[in-house]
């Protein structure tokens, strides 16, 4: 019954967000000092191939035309590339993110903080420091004499890229 | 050849697959579209929800007007609960990976901040106190937490940060999933 291979067809960026998930959390587990980034991405390539199987193999049970299965085909790994920016995010948040630190801050002390507390334990001046240091342990800035220069990397083109967006989404008279 | 499915007890039937992702490709565009128009016009307040509201309705419209008889008739209606889920499915990928990019676009990363600052600067540099006060003139700790209250994280009561209950369930979950994959957090 051919009809029943198009939900397979369907469902498929989900079954390969699934199929990252659950490939992720065990390589994380087994190997616990290596990047989390990289397991991410092996994940992310994991999910990749169930995608791409899926859809190949759901279009080959149904009559279809090659330009109708490279545009399923187009169609499934953009959702599901999409999903895996979404789980990669919130993997993200999990290992860096300021906000939803203190947040768990707040939860492991019982669900109240003082505002003092908190200025505290995350002293502006020290996280600025932390982030100068940790820019300039991967390489992206160069400290030299006292002074700091911008080196060519990835993550400037990103950051280039985001104050293209910020202008392109928000207009001429965002703050950029 | 005609591209077609075959339907159980119904014989063969007429679907040209390109349709459904020209449809599923069209409603995304259309929603950005939507946003950037409005955008123009005025930011909203709470923008993450506004996006989710314009995505949503426009894959509701979306959906309502693929299933109109003269929509069909033109050849651009959706057949089938399937079909509709397929480029539903599509919708809230894009939507939802839009969201999360649009966070970054919304709220200017520090560190993104200061690379961009410093590369403005060409070989001339900037100093570590030049970099510290542009960063600490936007206070981040205040950032985040007037975000977390905005975001109805937390309430402020009487000096105090205390979660609300949808700022415990989305700590919970965080806590939760970080233990799962052996990680510790950052900031």
């Amino acid at each position: 019954m051919a009809f029943a291979w198009y939900p397979i067809v369907v469902l498929s960026p989900v079954f390969a967000l699934a199929t990252n998930c659950v490939t992720h959390v065990a390589v994380a587990r087994m190997s616990r000092n290596k990047s989390p980034y990289r397991t991410i991405v092996r994940s992310a390539i994991a999910g990749l191939v169930v995608v791409v199987a899926l859809t190949l193999l759901g279009c080959d049970q149904l009559p279809l035309m090659r330009h109708d299965v490279v545009a399923y085909l187009v169609l499934n790994i953009a959702a599901y590339l999409a999903l895996s920016f979404d789980y990669f995010s919130f993997v993200n948040l999990c290992l860096t993110s300021l906000r939803i630190r203190m947040l768990r801050e707040i939860y492991n002390a019982g669900g109240s903080l003082a505002g003092d507390h908190l200025g505290r334990l995350y002293d502006d001046r020290s996280l600025t420091t932390l982030r100068i240091d940790r820019l300039v342990r991967g390489g992206h800035l160069v400290l030299q004499n006292g002074r700091l220069y911008s080196q060519r990397s990835i993550f400037l083109k990103i950051a280039k890229l985001f104050e293209w967006l910020r202008w392109f989404v928000l207009g001429p008279t965002a703050d950029h | 050849m005609e591209s077609h499915f075959r339907v159980p007890d119904s014989g063969t039937r007429s679907i040209p697959t390109m349709k459904v992702s020209l449809i599923a490709f069209a409603l995304t565009l259309s929603a950005f579209l939507c946003h950037w128009i409005l955008w123009r016009i005025h930011v909203p307040k709470r923008q993450t929800a506004a996006l989710l509201t314009i995505f949503s309705l426009v894959l509701l419209c979306g959906w309502a007007a693929c299933s109109l008889d003269s929509v069909k008739d033109a050849g651009w209606g959706l057949d089938g609960p399937w079909q509709y889920l397929h480029v539903g499915i599509f919708h809230t990928a894009m939507m939802l990976g839009y969201v999360v990019a649009y966070s970054a676009i919304e709220e200017k990363s520090p560190s993104m901040t200061i690379l961009s600052w410093v590369a403005k600067a060409g070989p001339d540099g900037r100093t570590r106190d030049q970099v510290e006060m542009l960063v600490l003139g936007k206070s981040p700790i205040e950032n985040r937490l007037q975000a977390m209250l905005r975001d109805r994280m937390v309430e402020l009561r009487e000096g105090h940060y205390v979660l609300t209950a949808k700022g415990q369930n989305w700590a919970a979950v965080f806590r939760w999933w970080a233990s799962l994959i052996n990680a510790e957090s950052g900031g």
